[in-house]
């Protein structure tokens, strides 16, 4: 026993250090391995061949592939092991955020996709922003797949001259047949029985004054409208209005039985199966979508205006890879394996800012979040008590607090990006709590016995948007709004129950929502079709009886502003048109994100603008 | 006789229990206020009765409830889960691409957690308060009480950038992911011909692996050290040492698998729960695995991924409990006999 308790001793301590031993070896191997400088690729190929080779991913293990060309012989390519030399022709982007988890995106121009950020990628439109200006941050249209137009002295019809000897992705030509499908396709087709959300909203406040589309010649297309809009231009530049292959998407069209056998217009193929009926300088190579989205350089591209000479893109292949968290995204670029990522949180890109490895970009955004209200039942029909909320509401506290210093101030319906976007431009100041309460007292909202003025529903959404987290501003907005004693009560949702509420007028309630101008960034056709209409959310005069004067006076300003010749006239009819909404709308904005990028020093020429990616393809390259 | 018997009564449970949860998780769905027609049709759609009224009979949502679910059990049954509302693609096939990732990844993190949970609750057993049994302790301390998407980032910082490993995501930023034919990337890569994409994606499990792993070693290596010393204080122990057998052959043919009965059970639900998606790991590393789709599922209020999610959850745990019942009768032939 003695000497069994003895031996076993022995071996604890021996046990022990042996295992001691390992972990430290082994922990030291890893350092000195990981800490290795890369060995030099050696690749050897044994003969060369005249095939053209199809894989784009350097091999880094032994491996040998059998390669039949066309001559009768057969060559063997051996490779040896070696790291990966940097790929100079393969852009990794990368976008943070469950948002891609949670979304579909799909292909579809005129539906989903459209916002999404590879869609200018594959898609073109007829005009377009000229990447030169906005490489120099000007917004600028040009004409892009048409070679010209033209507008009749009435402004109602326009007609476009199509370049001739651009190839869709399939290899079919782009005549005016592709152009008159595509416009239909968006603009009259029935889309509300096929998709599920609230995807048309768009269209649906846009004046309806296009009256028909029309071939005149293969190369050649009218466009009639009903009553002239003078920033036509810019509707045709947003993604909405891309040119599709009409014969590939024409040859996939369905008939859906689970929607009533409803014919879907190629949308399903779109959408869910990643279709690409695009002209675009990318063609879809691999999706499999929310994972990975990769796109390969179409080397048919007609390479955009002859006069702006653009290059050709430098990169064979473009990767978008979502990532969830923000720290890992941070760790892909330091290590090189992603060059660019969006939608950093402030803090990571200020971290990032001290390293010489990477560029970092922080600028205000085109995306807005806005607190909204519905005015044709409750106490929010009152406009003293919109204005009261408007007024008691901090937006510096909002900015700083919920969005972590990770937005901007900007309480009107200016974006950065467009004409008219002042920095920190403000109507209302912070916490006016006692006028506010002066004001519902007025309004006849005393507080009750409960200890609350009145009870009510704020809804929200669960995935946060650009960094900023939607419940953080509805708490936050809560604990503001309880100074006056009004109890607003945060409501998360999922999407298309939060819109079942919000496009439900007739119930008392608001909502923070995200809004952004990335399918459209040109003010006058933004404002004039989102904010322009205005029978949103009941705010009209047959529901607001009170201010039916202010709302008169408001329609007049809209009208005017139609018919204003250019942006400088248009923004002061604006500012003068926001000036009403704030005072007495439905809508205030509680900030604009910042847009927070960083990419790797190693790419030259890279820039980042409300386009996003389209136009650096033409200008960034590795060093 | 008696051991075919024990199978098959365990396997009729099995499919009892699966029945179960397909009725309640059937019933459930009917009690909760949601019309799933909107869902389906979204608020443009139900804006046209006649398109309601076709949807409502297309899925028989006007029929009476056992009527719906007698239809449904007979969907089930031929392997049709019907659409999902997010994907809009038939939930099967949204199953058939997120279930290998997750198969892949939990195999490999039950590897890991058993590969080091044994050995150290064996050893920690032994060598009771011993500085093996000590550093055992606190590695299952650590290990437990460590939050996985803390653990996952903490990896991501050392491994991934310090150190050079794999990251997130389930294959390289520079490589296509292997054609589709099993959707097991490792399988799926092989069938390709291709080493390179296997190595890969190999590479890329370990990280994911390590950090789903990490919590079950604590609790599993605790478990597997106290069993293992209560057994060791039976009287049959002491008789085999004082026959003067050797300690190895004391606890491991004598001990061990005695004591494995309460760590097995634990491993087989473990196993389980691994297969039903870990929300946080697939969150941090990126992994679009059953997690991250039953999340988005609940967001979505999409009823038919939720149901069939459930249900193939509730599967793989009667599976995993059968399998653990049958691991018993070789382990311990006294569970046979009881």
């Amino acid at each position: 026993m003695i000497m069994r308790g003895c031996s076993r001793k022995a071996i604890t301590k021996i046990q022990a250090i042996i295992i001691a031993l390992i972990i430290v070896v082994s922990i030291g191997a890893a350092i000195y391995f990981a800490t290795l400088p890369a060995p030099t690729a050696t690749i050897t190929q044994t003969v060369s061949t005249t095939v053209p080779t199809t894989s784009i991913i350097t091999t880094t293990v032994p491996t040998t592939s059998i390669i039949t060309t066309t001559v009768p012989t057969t060559t063997i390519v051996t490779t040896t092991p070696t790291t990966p030399p940097p790929a100079t022709d393969r852009l990794v982007v990368s976008v943070i955020g469950a948002h891609w988890a949670n979304v579909k995106f799909g292909n579809d121009p005129a539906n989903d996709g459209a916002s999404a950020t590879y869609i200018p990628l594959v898609y073109e439109t007829l005009v377009t922003y000229d990447p030169v200006a906005l490489q120099k941050g000007e917004l600028k249209i040009i004409p892009w797949l048409a070679e010209s137009y033209t507008v009749s002295s009435d402004g109602l019809t326009w007609t476009f001259k199509l370049r001739k000897g651009i190839k869709f992705h399939s290899g079919n030509e782009m005549t005016a047949d592709d152009v008159v499908y595509s416009f239909n396709r968006y603009w009259f087709y029935d889309w509300s029985k096929i998709t599920p959300i609230l995807v048309m909203a768009y269209r649906k406040v846009m004046p309806d004054n296009v009256l028909s589309f029309e071939k005149v010649d293969a190369y050649t297309v009218k466009v009639n409208l009903k009553k002239p809009i003078p920033f036509f231009l810019s509707y045709l530049s947003s993604t909405l209005w891309s040119i599709v292959d009409s014969k590939l998407v024409q040859s996939k069209e369905r008939t859906l039985p689970e929607l009533g056998n409803v014919k879907d217009n190629g949308y399903y193929w779109l959408n869910y199966e990643f279709g690409d009926a695009g002209t675009g300088p990318y063609k879809v190579k691999n999706v499999e979508m929310t994972v990975r989205y990769e796109f390969e350089r179409f080397e048919d591209y007609w390479g955009g205006p002859p006069e702006l000479k653009l290059s050709k893109p430098a990169f064979k292949y473009i990767v978008y890879i979502p990532i969830n968290e923000d720290a890992d995204g941070r760790f892909k670029l330091l290590r090189g394996d992603v060059h660019v990522v969006s939608d950093f949180l402030a803090d990571t890109v200020k971290a990032l800012s001290n390293n010489p490895d990477v560029k970092t970009f922080s600028g205000p955004s085109p995306l807005g979040f806005g607190l909204w209200m519905h005015t044709v039942t409750g106490p929010l029909k009152d406009w003293r008590v919109r204005k009261a909320i408007k007024m008691a509401l901090n937006y510096t506290e909002l900015v700083n607090v919920a969005a972590a210093g990770g937005a901007n101030v900007a309480q009107g319906w200016f974006l950065p990006g467009m004409p008219g976007w002042e920095e920190n431009a403000r109507y209302f100041k912070d916490a006016q709590i006692e006028a506010a309460n002066k004001l519902l007292d007025e309004a006849g909202y005393t507080v009750q016995a409960d200890g609350w003025r009145f009870h009510i529903n704020m809804y929200l959404r669960p995935e946060p948007r650009w960094g900023l987290d939607f419940t953080r501003f509805g708490l936050l907005v809560k604990s503001q709004l309880a100074k006056i004693k009004i109890d607003a009560v945060p409501v998360v949702l999922q999407v298309s129950e939060y819109y079942a509420h919000v496009f439900n007028a007739a119930e008392p309630c608001m909502w923070i929502q995200p809004w952004d101008t990335l399918m459209m960034p040109d003010t006058p056709m933004f404002l004039c079709t989102y904010w322009g209409t205005n029978p949103w959310f009941g705010y009209n005069k047959t529901t607001q009886p009170d201010i039916a004067d202010k709302i008169a006076q408001r329609e007049a300003l809209y009208q005017q502003m139609l018919n204003a010749p250019n942006d400088e006239s248009r923004i002061p009819i604006f500012n003068q048109m926001l000036k009403i909404d704030l005072e007495y709308g439905p809508f205030v904005n509680l900030a604009v994100a910042t847009w927070h990028v960083a990419y790797t020093a190693k790419l030259q020429g890279f820039f980042w603008s409300p386009r996003q990616l389209f136009p650096a393809i033409f200008y960034a390259k590795f060093a | 006789m008696g051991l075919l018997y024990y199978i098959l009564k365990r396997i009729f449970f099995g499919i009892l229990v699966i029945f179960g949860v397909l009725t309640l998780t059937f019933l459930i769905t009917k009690i909760i206020p949601q019309n799933p027609v909107a869902v389906w049709l979204g608020l443009e759609g139900m804006q046209y009765p006649e398109l309601v009224k076709q949807v409502t009979e297309l899925w028989k949502l006007d029929r009476p409830i056992w009527e719906q679910y007698i239809y449904y059990v007979g969907n089930v049954l031929r392997g049709d889960f019907g659409r999902s509302s997010w994907s809009r693609g038939p939930v099967i096939a949204d199953l058939a691409a997120r279930f290998p990732a997750t198969v892949e990844l939990s195999i490999f993190a039950f590897l890991i957690a058993m590969s080091i949970a044994i050995p150290t609750g064996i050893l920690s057993a032994v060598y009771r308060d011993k500085p093996i049994d000590h550093f055992s302790r606190i590695l299952s301390v650590v290990g437990i009480s460590g939050p996985s998407f803390w653990w996952g980032i903490i990896f991501l910082y050392i491994f991934y950038l310090q150190l050079g490993f794999a990251g997130s995501g389930r294959i390289g930023e520079g490589m296509s992911p292997p054609i589709t034919v099993t959707g097991f990337y490792l399988i799926d890569s092989l069938i390709e011909g291709r080493l390179d994409k296997f190595i890969d994606v190999l590479s890329h499990i370990f990280l994911p692996a390590l950090t789903l792993g990490i919590g079950a070693t604590g609790f599993t290596s605790r478990l597997t050290r106290s069993a293992l010393l209560e057994v060791l204080r039976k009287d049959y122990i002491k008789t085999a040492r004082m026959k003067g057998l050797r300690e190895r052959v004391v606890i491991y043919r004598h001990a061990l698998r005695n004591a494995l009965i309460a760590p097995v059970t634990y491993m087989g639900l473990l196993f389980g729960s691994m297969l039903g998606g870990s929300v946080f790991v697939e969150t941090v590393f990126t992994w679009r695995g059953m997690g991250q789709y039953i999340v988005t599922a609940i967001f979505a209020s999409d009823y038919p991924a939720l149901l069939a999610t459930t249900l193939v959850i509730a599967i793989i745990y009667s599976v995993a409990n059968i399998i653990v019942d049958l691991l018993y009768t070789v382990i311990d032939p006294r569970v046979r006999v009881g």
